[in-house]
């Protein structure tokens, strides 16, 4: 069995458990696909959190959703949550072979179901969390923890991103939309309006000034004269006096009551029964009414028949159908044969140019994180753009759904870049109007000659763009 | 018609000696006390009205200049219903620099809700709720000891007022410092609701609106109504704020009075109320009222009639003096009348109580003219109406209502029945009722 530790002490013997040691340099540059299972020595915490981050933020998934066991740990530690499995320093020395692959070759047996397009590595957000729940078989329950603006995250799928905000809610969101997860309430936050943190101070203030300095005091109702006071107006030397008639209260119940509350500000004399309530964020200091401020629902997720099945399959098909909507998408291998015919004709007859371009959205962990439930939408418009620059006998493909392929027949090279042109005017007005971080586009056209093959053709256009 | 004639013939066989034998008990109270004093002392009133006009002219622009703070303030269990419209009529006063308090006095329906909207919206001032209810003098006392003002006015929750009733209530403390409290007018609201409501419309013309003017004039006013009356802040301070009632507005009144103080009724100040709108809510309303008279004047408040107190006051004892006379003494000396003529003239019975009937209904008809005189132009269409109903009125006040008002003094005065009301809550009562005035 292929187990591979990643720790700072090289070791090579866990208890009984023979383990092959990797650096956390060698984890992030040449990650080992052989591996079975990650072991992470807890020693060092700092290290061993790169470690676990290392390996879910890579995009392959022989290697992000490969099970990950915390050793020498502690009951107390946050990244417990991130892993598979976590075993105490006391737990750590009674370790053995047998062990593991009872405990999670399941997952790893899960890992192998999934068909990885070959040479194209998920660097689809939603996919990476769909796949990690589909291999776990497991419902995603948030963790309460200060670790998350909202108060609530979900520790095993938050690793796969860099950024501490909301795109795993997006994520999620969009996941439910498209019903490969489905949903369970667990609970409801207040954010603040201006950072979207749950960390918010809740306070009486008074109603007149705003301000928090308040006292609280009873009402006593004194029953024999009907006077009504704050209970501070009728003590006196330990006892209960009644200011207007001078006697002596018995008890509670008895001759008087205490039938409200009266809360005092203490900067302008306001009394009040109902101060207002006001929130400060403990993030940014944003002040709001409560009213006011956002609401959002965290959820308890699981995968649906569809998920898995998208989990396993990939889940460009999906993209790909909401733009086969609007303009024709051919299969990569029917394109392929198409492009060959194209390369045939020009070469037999030798008088037309044609031409074959690329455009690829790049950061495309930013580009799904920041979609959420736009998505539909917002590929319903990328088949619009497409459509209206492309002819009705151009030929589109994808090789995933973020890298468009067209094969643009009587174009010469100048027309191929007027093509281009028009779409990454209309890409660009498209991702200004939706994104508030950068996305950029990469573009790049080839055109064809006689002596290119379709292998070439394709690797070229492809290293083009990334040249870009 | 028979009956009629006969009853001219009854007449024009007596002499003058036996007719006061046989009417004496209309002629000596009724007709001298609310017809003869009525008259003359309302004259009086429009004679000083007519030359204190200046006088009243500078009070108003004092008032107006000083823009005295006056904190409006409105005890209540279940009538958040009423509040939207008395907010509206407050919001529409031409004395703008007043405070709205209202006590929620531990309402069990949506009371709170609708009062926390007026005050997000802006119509009212203050809300305060006590959970658990403690009576209308805690609700108002808790509503005094919130509130700001020079001036208190407090009001029933079921009322709204006219446009410039506020500042015509305020206008009198201007007129004269040493007024300590001053009561508005009360009008009928649901006027035409049934009969009960219509017959109380026209006792509310009579008693309250011409009654307590007579009585103003004659400075033996003894009570300020609850439903509309200002107060000086420093004052009900002074005292205290209310005690339990039933029938602390009268209480409250004698309380201020015993300070030395003036009150007075201001029949500019109008303030339109709802009254009990069925016979059976009208009986339970008077029962609480008149066993007041016994409670408080005579009982709590009996050291007014005291020589030998150090405060004697002659106003003082004579407010109490004509309460007790003409409510209670009379009241039951009515029935010593009824005996008389029933066992010594049974056969007279009849014309008798025509003739009585005849005298009464004459009175009530003068009386309804000094009122319609009194309201002026304030006076509507709908008022007018009510001359329909006199012919009842000697029923009504003379038999309905004195039948209440024989029954409540004599359970107040064998059995205390006040302390067992469940106007009040049953623990406040309970602690209240071991009291010996």
């Amino acid at each position: 069995m292929n187990i591979f530790i990643i720790d700072e002490k090289k070791i090579t013997q866990i208890g009984e458990l023979s383990v092959v040691s990797i650096s956390l340099k060698e984890i992030k540059d040449n990650p080992p696909l052989e591996s079975e299972i990650f072991i992470v020595n807890c020693e060092n915490k700092k290290y061993a959190k790169a470690a676990c981050e290392a390996i879910r933020r890579d995009t392959n998934p022989a290697i992000y959703l490969k099970p990950i066991i915390l050793i020498n740990s502690n009951e107390n530690f946050t990244i417990n949550n991130i892993a598979d499995g976590y075993f105490t320093i006391e737990q750590t020395d009674a370790l053995n072979n047998s062990f593991f692959p009872a405990s999670y070759g399941s997952i790893n047996q899960r890992i192998e179901e999934i068909q990885g397009f070959k040479g194209v590595k998920d660097t689809n957000i939603a996919l990476k969390v769909l796949r990690y729940i589909m291999t776990r078989k497991m419902s995603l329950t948030p963790f309460r923890g200060s670790g998350n603006r909202f108060g609530l995250y979900y520790p095993n799928i938050d690793i796969f991103m860099r950024s501490k905000d909301e795109t795993i809610y997006n994520t999620l969101d969009f996941l439910e939309d498209q019903n490969l997860l489905s949903q369970e309430f667990y609970e409801k936050v207040h954010l603040c309006i201006h950072c979207n943190s749950s960390f918010l101070n809740f306070m009486e203030v008074c109603p007149h000034c705003g301000s928090a300095d308040l006292e609280d005091d009873d009402l006593v109702h004194h029953f024999d004269c009907a006077h009504v006071a704050p209970a501070k107006n009728f003590k006196q030397n330990g006892s209960l006096i009644c200011p207007k008639c001078d006697k002596e209260l018995k008890g509670l119940g008895v001759d008087y009551d205490k039938p409200a509350t009266v809360f005092r500000c203490n900067s302008c004399r306001h009394t009040s029964q109902n101060p207002d309530i006001s929130t400060t964020c403990f993030h940014c200091s944003t002040v709001t009414e409560p009213e006011d401020l956002q609401k959002r629902k965290i959820k308890k997720y699981s995968i649906t028949a569809l998920g898995e099945n998208a989990a396993i399959h990939g889940i460009d098909q999906m993209f790909i159908q909401i733009l086969d909507e609007k303009i024709k998408i051919l299969p990569y291998q029917a394109f392929k044969i198409l492009l060959s015919s194209e390369i045939e004709r020009i070469r037999r007859y030798d008088i037309s140019k044609s031409s074959v371009i690329l455009f690829q959205i790049t950061q495309s962990e930013q580009f799904y994180a920041q979609l959420g439930k736009r998505t539909r939408q917002i590929f319903s418009e990328i088949g619009d753009i497409l459509n209206s620059v492309l002819r009705t006998c151009d030929i589109t493909t994808t090789i995933n759904e973020v890298t468009f392929i067209s094969l643009l027949p009587e174009t010469d090279s100048t027309g191929a870049d007027v093509a281009l042109r028009r779409l990454k005017e209309k890409f660009s007005v498209l991702i200004e109007s939706n994104f508030e971080k950068q996305i950029e586009i990469n573009t790049s056209s080839i055109s064809l000659n006689k002596d290119q093959d379709v292998e070439s053709v394709l690797t070229g256009v492809i290293e083009n763009a990334t040249a870009n | 018609m028979q009956l009629l004639t006969n009853a001219l013939d009854f007449i024009n066989s007596q002499d003058a000696v036996d007719l006061f034998y046989y009417f004496w008990f209309f002629l000596v109270f009724d007709f001298s006390r609310y017809v003869l004093a009525d008259t003359f002392f309302l004259m009086v009133y429009f004679f000083k009205k007519k030359k204190n006009r200046p006088v009243r002219v500078d009070a108003r622009l004092r008032l107006f200049k000083e823009n005295p703070l006056i904190s409006i303030i409105v005890p209540g269990k279940n009538e958040g219903r009423y509040i939207p419209e008395l907010a509206k009529s407050l919001n529409r006063q031409t004395y703008k620099n007043i405070e709205t308090i209202i006590v929620d006095d531990g309402s069990d329906d949506n009371t709170f809700k609708i009062l926390r909207k007026l005050k997000n919206e802006g119509k009212i001032d203050s809300i305060f709720r006590n959970d658990v209810r403690g009576g209308k003098a805690s609700a108002a006392n808790l509503a005094l000891m919130y509130s700001n003002g020079k001036y208190v006015v407090h009001l029933d929750a079921d009322t709204h007022l006219k446009e410039d009733s506020v500042e015509q209530i305020i206008i009198p403390f201007y007129m004269d410092s040493s007024i300590g409290a001053v009561g508005g007018d009360l009008r009928v609201k649901n006027i035409y609701a049934n009969l009960a409501t219509s017959l109380q419309s026209i006792d509310y013309m009579k008693s309250i609106s011409t009654g307590r003017v007579v009585n103003s004039q004659l400075g033996i006013l003894r009570i300020i109504s609850g439903a509309f009356g200002a107060f000086r802040k420093d004052v009900l301070d002074q005292i205290k704020g209310w005690d339990v009632g039933p029938g602390l507005d009268g209480d409250l009144t004698l309380k201020i009075r015993k300070l030395g103080l003036k009150v007075k009724h201001e029949p500019e100040a109008v303030c339109y109320t709802s009254v009990p709108d069925s016979f059976i809510k009208l009986i339970k309303q008077r029962y609480r009222w008149d066993r007041s008279l016994v409670r408080f004047r005579l009982r709590k408040h009996s050291d007014l009639l005291s020589f030998k107190n150090r405060n004697f006051n002659i106003f003082n004892f004579l407010t109490v003096v004509d309460n007790l006379l003409f409510n209670m003494v009379m009241n039951f000396k009515w029935w010593i009348y009824i005996f008389y003529i029933i066992f010594l003239n049974p056969k007279f019975i009849a014309i008798i109580f025509v003739i009585n009937y005849l005298l009464y209904f004459s009175t009530n008809v003068i009386e309804f003219i000094l009122a319609t005189k009194l309201y002026g132009k304030t006076m509507r269409f709908q008022e007018y109406m009510l001359i329909i109903f006199l012919p009842l009125m000697p029923l009504y006040h003379g038999i309905f209502l004195r039948l209440i008002r024989t029954y409540a003094h004599i359970m107040e005065i064998i059995h205390r029945s006040s302390f067992e009301d469940k106007w009040n809550p049953w623990k406040v009562s309970k602690v209240v009722k071991k009291q010996r005035f």
